[in-house]
């Protein structure tokens, strides 16, 4: 995923299947607790960063990564996993910038998703 | 499975989101579903909550899923848990520890929810059927522990694998040390006949797939002391596609249901006094022989042997010694035909009373002549001891007669061969008694005689009007009326007669006696005179009213016969006629051989008002003692002795004193064949109670 050349922001297959499975209202309940969920976890990285805790990174990004593709949140999942290997070798390029991208990429999300819902 | 009982699965993850997901989805797919958020967790979770499956991601905090997955399957319970694994798709080395922590299986993150469907599916059900094995398996344990039969197994090789625990009772071994040891060695049978050891056909079995049974009766050897009569049957195991891996035998113990045949079997062909065959097992002996092949050469024997002076022995000392004796002829006869070796295949048997037979297989006229001798002269010298007394011992000696037949392939009949014999031996009986007859052509001619009798007796038996009944009165000689009460008696003895033409010619019986004991027509005769009279009484109320007592002969023979006492006892019993104007003679020789029998058929019917009459007292011992243990009425004093009263003083002196004692007894006497006017007032003077005879009424037919 990570080697694709456009990694798409929201997978709407995934997303479709999972509806398919637990029912369109389950999956807005999911949805929008990933949504609130997001700034948390995006906190708690930054308060790692800031302590340098870098195996805290390493498990607050796997985890984030591991609940990001299983929704389909796909390009987050890309910039989790990237923070988690960076984490594992013990050198973290610009964290700062990395955990910006992720904000934004958590509000691209938000969008497509919104886009999603509202063309039900 | 997916409706009814799905299953529980637990679901452990850390991230709050994947973990709600995949509830969800579970739900959705109809299982009961648990959730844990770390290893820790997720052991608690298992004691809890008892999961059919737990899926489990492998990164976590706390305590990881592939740990956490390790310690439950050390947990007791966990054993057949299956575990599902799951991993991010970079994380490989995960996926092998988890394998080596005992995961079923790993399923990657994300994760496809329709091949978690599937995997679940697939391995809950591999899962039950894994279980239903084990339950199978645990059931067929638990059966061959508890079945009363052993049950070994073997490998294709016939080593052994496996003993149940009734196996290793019998055998000795447990299967932990007879594993893989040759089943023979574990299984040690011997021929019980033979004693020696057999080899099992095992390789018939294992190679060729033959089911083998041992038909011969085995004991088990487990050690020099313990022994089981066993049964047993192999068979081959088969794979499912019918290849023979194994051999399964099972057996059971037994002892005890063999020795009950055994005794059975022997009691069947064996004569419970002497302990040698019976006559059943002789003529099938005979039989069988007969029907052996036989080549021109063959040449075998029959002997048939009937004591001489026996009847003295038994009238004089009882039964008891009567029997002894017996015992005693029986041994002397076994042993001297085991002291010549020669004789190999011999069969003796008693026939019956003083009867013997001696079958010789594959031997000569000459030495069959020899050993006969031989046995006539041991019984000759056989002298026979019996305490009569305390202070007082009686010493007989006997003799026996011996027919012998050579049967060359000419005879093939067992009954005529028997008849043959017993001609031969009714010769040497005719011939002066202790000798050896060997059977001649006209041998059959003076048996012949016999056989006419009992083809005529039966005829007789056959026919409406074969036997007719007389009677004969016996008077009281303290009522000088009753002589002239000739035709409607008070008392009377009953009579019987064959006709024997189509004129009114009847025969007595003392013609017919001696053929009806030998071919046992008896009892027969017995039943018939006594049912006859029944019915006559029944049918004439005048003279049933009129008649105190009838007085009826029965013969030692009959008493030999249980089944004749018990029809005799039913007759009178459904006959309505009152028992107490039955009176049944008994002679005095009988009573003494057969008292056992006879005290306990007079005590039955002695029951019912039935009276018993001593017949012929005086004509043996004359013992009275043994008359205060039995309910006697009468003693019917024998007419040689009361027809010399007249002119022999002793014989008077005896008549007066039985009188006496029997009256001190209790007991009335009737004296028989009263033959003149002189005797008769002579009675009386002694004071006898009643009188029969010639002089006073010859025999009556019954209207």
């Amino acid at each position: 995923m990570a080697n694709s050349a456009v990694t798409p922001t929201l997978d709407l297959q995934m997303l479709a299947h999972l509806e398919k499975i637990i029912g369109h209202e389950m999956m807005r309940f999911m949805t929008q607790q990933f949504l609130e969920y997001a700034p948390q976890q995006l906190q708690a990285l930054q308060d790692s960063l800031k302590i340098e805790d870098i195996e805290a990174i390493r498990q607050q990004a796997h985890q984030f990564k591991g609940e990001s593709l299983q929704i389909g949140a796909n390009q987050l999942g890309v910039l989790c996993q990237q923070l988690e290997s960076q984490a594992e070798a013990g050198q973290l390029e610009s964290p700062s910038a990395h955990l910006i991208k992720l904000k934004t990429e958590v509000l691209h999300f938000k969008k497509a998703l919104s886009q999603v819902n509202n063309d039900d | 499975m997916m409706t009814r009982n799905p299953g529980r699965i637990l679901v452990v993850d850390d991230a709050p989101l994947t973990r709600g997901l995949l509830e969800q989805a579970l739900l959705k797919y109809g299982y009961s579903v648990d959730t844990a958020q770390n290893g820790q967790q997720a052991i608690d979770s298992f004691h809890e909550d008892h999961p059919d499956l737990i899926l489990m991601d492998a990164n976590m905090p706390v305590l990881d899923g592939v740990t956490a997955c390790a310690r439950i399957k050390a947990l007791p319970g966990a054993k057949y848990l299956p575990i599902l694994i799951v991993t991010a798709l970079m994380e490989r080395e995960w996926v092998d520890r988890a394998y080596a922590a005992g995961a079923t299986d790993y399923i990657t993150k994300p994760v496809n929810l329709d091949v978690l469907r599937n995997r679940i599916h697939y391995i809950l059900q591999a899962k039950q059927a894994e279980e239903a094995l084990f339950d199978e398996k645990e059931k067929a344990q638990i059966t061959l522990a508890s079945i009363c039969d052993g049950v070994i197994t073997t490998d294709a090789k016939g080593l052994v694998e496996f003993l149940n625990p009734v196996a290793t009772n019998l055998t000795g071994w447990t299967t932990q040390a007879a594993q893989g040891l040759p089943l023979n060695s574990v299984f040690c049978i011997i021929d019980e006949k033979t004693q020696q050891p057999i080899d099992l056909p095992m390789q018939c079995c294992l190679e060729e797939g033959k089911r083998i049974k041992i038909e011969n009766p085995v004991l088990l050897h487990r050690d020099r002391i313990n022994r089981f009569a066993i049964e047993d049957s192999a068979a081959a195991i088969r794979d499912r596609h019918g290849k023979i891996i194994g051999a399964v035998l099972v057996f059971n113990d037994v002892t005890e249901k063999r020795k009950m045949t055994q005794a059975l079997a022997y009691r069947a062909t064996h004569d419970a006094l002497t302990g040698l065959y019976n006559r059943d097992e002789f003529n099938l002996q005979l039989e069988r022989m007969l029907q052996a092949p036989r080549d021109k050469n063959t040449e075998h024997a029959l002997l048939y042997m009937d004591l001489d002076r026996f009847k003295i022995v038994n009238d004089t000392c009882g039964h008891e010694a009567g029997d002894q004796l017996l015992k005693d002829i029986a041994l002397l006869l076994q042993k001297q035909i085991n002291a010549h070796s020669c004789f190999k295949q011999t069969t003796l048997a008693r026939l019956g009373g003083d009867e013997f037979a001696l079958l010789l297989k594959n031997c000569s006229q000459q030495k069959a002549f020899a050993l006969a001798h031989n046995l006539r002269e041991a019984i000759e010298k056989f002298i026979f001891f019996w305490k009569t007394s305390p202070d007082e011992k009686g010493v007989f000696t006997i003799g026996i007669s011996i027919g012998l037949v050579p049967i060359s392939t000419q005879l093939n009949n067992s009954k005529s061969l028997i008849a043959m014999a017993d001609a031969a031996c009714y010769t040497a009986k005719n011939k002066g008694r202790n000798t050896v007859h060997i059977y001649q052509e006209n041998d059959s001619e003076a048996s012949h005689k016999n056989i006419q009798w009992v083809r005529l007796l039966n005829e007789n038996l056959e026919k409406k009007q074969g036997f007719y009944l007389f009677y004969q009165s016996i008077i009281s000689l303290n009522e000088e009326n009753e002589l002239s009460l000739a035709g409607s008696p008070k008392r009377c003895e009953i009579l019987l007669r064959m006709k024997v033409d189509s004129q009114k010619n009847f025969v007595l019986p003392g013609a017919f006696l001696s053929a009806a004991t030998r071919y046992h027509l008896m009892p027969t005769l017995d039943k018939w005179v006594i049912q006859s009279l029944l019915e006559w009484l029944k049918t004439h109320p005048p003279f049933l009213a009129q008649i105190t007592f009838c007085s009826i002969n029965l013969s030692g023979y009959s008493f030999r016969y249980q089944a004749f006492l018990e029809t005799l006892i039913d007759d009178i019993d459904s006959s309505n006629i009152p028992a107490n104007k039955l009176c049944f003679e008994i002679p005095e020789t009988t009573l003494l051989s057969n008292f056992t029998d006879i005290s306990y058929f007079m005590n039955a019917l002695k029951k019912r008002g039935c009276r018993f009459a001593v017949d012929n007292f005086g004509s043996g011992i004359a013992s009275f003692s043994y008359l205060k243990t039995i309910p006697i009425d009468f003693l019917k004093i024998d007419g040689r002795l009361i027809n010399n009263i007249t002119h022999d003083s002793v014989d008077y002196a005896m008549v007066k004193s039985i009188n006496e004692i029997a009256h001190m007894m209790q007991i009335q006497t009737i004296a028989e064949h009263v033959e003149n006017g002189i005797t008769f007032e002579a009675l009386k003077k002694i004071g006898l109670d009643y009188a029969q005879g010639y002089w006073i009424e010859e025999p009556q037919p019954f209207q």
